[in-house]
């Protein structure tokens, strides 16, 4: 018996990530305008933090954007417990 | 927000002072900011080194660079949340009272107010190299109650904040005993 995902359940997983970090850097960011702290500091640090971000997305996209996301990966295979005989380990 | 709105500005009072952490207490979140985000790229040189074929296999390939970008948002991320913790410890000093306001972690802040005429005691502790050197310490304000003080944790100039605070205090000492009088 074996089980395969296919990999593009990997790529929801991420945009799940990518939704709580949206989330977490609003919040953040929110806090700073509520807290009356938004001067050229804080303004300089969200800028390169959001320049990043983008960056690192339009990145991760670019070096994805070819991939073929209905590929399976097997995660259980009965046939790693078992030698190449068949005889079990 | 105006800082006027944020701590209900009276309209006879100024801010003097807004006061916040030394800068220098960042730098060693930013150094280790740069060392995480390097992880990756030795994880990646060492792998590619070791097993070239895991960077190129057609399953795997996909599932590391999801992984890697992941953890350097995370990094972002992190650094982010340590930069807000950092910037939002602010210590407000007006012409009738001290503001503390404490960021103690995202969701949660609290906010402390002393009046300057119960000002009884100022000490600043400054300890190690670091704070000689750059000028920074902790300036502990203290009230005749004993359950009411403010500490400026890692204040720049310490010892002229103290000596400003001790000036302002009798200031406001001297304005409320006219009040009284009156």
């Amino acid at each position: 018996m074996s089980i395969a995902i296919p990999l593009y359940i990997f790529l929801f997983v991420y945009l799940i990530f990518i939704a709580v970090f949206l989330a977490f850097s609003i919040i953040n960011f929110y806090h700073i305008v509520v807290a009356a702290s938004f001067t050229i500091v804080s303004f300089t640090i969200s800028f390169f933090i959001f320049a990043l971000t983008l960056l690192t997305l339009y990145l991760t996209y670019t070096l994805l954007v070819d991939i073929n996301w209905q590929q399976t990966l097997l995660v259980f295979d009965t046939g790693w417990f078992t030698g190449p005989s068949g005889t079990s380990f | 927000m105006h800082l006027g709105e944020f701590i209900n500005q009276k309209s006879y009072e100024h801010i003097i002072y807004r006061i916040r952490r030394h800068p220098i207490t960042f730098i060693p979140i930013v150094f280790m900011f740069l060392i995480l985000l390097l992880v990756p790229f030795i994880v990646y040189i060492i792998i590619g080194t070791l097993f070239p074929e895991i960077m190129t296999g057609p399953r795997t390939y996909p599932l590391l660079l999801l992984l890697g970008s992941t953890y350097i948002l995370t990094m972002f991320l992190f650094f982010y949340v340590r930069f807000i913790d950092y910037y939002l410890d602010l210590w407000i000093v007006t012409n009738d009272r001290i503001i503390d306001i404490e960021q103690n972690n995202l969701f949660s802040r609290s906010i402390t107010e002393l009046d300057l005429f119960r000002i009884q005691d100022v000490t600043i502790e400054m300890h190690g190299l670091f704070s000689t050197l750059f000028d920074y310490g902790n300036i502990t304000v203290k009230t005749a109650s004993s359950n009411s003080h403010i500490i400026f944790t890692a204040a720049p100039h310490p010892n002229m904040i103290r000596e400003e605070l001790i000036k302002l205090s009798n200031e406001d000492r001297k304005y409320h005993a006219g009040q009284e009088e009156e």
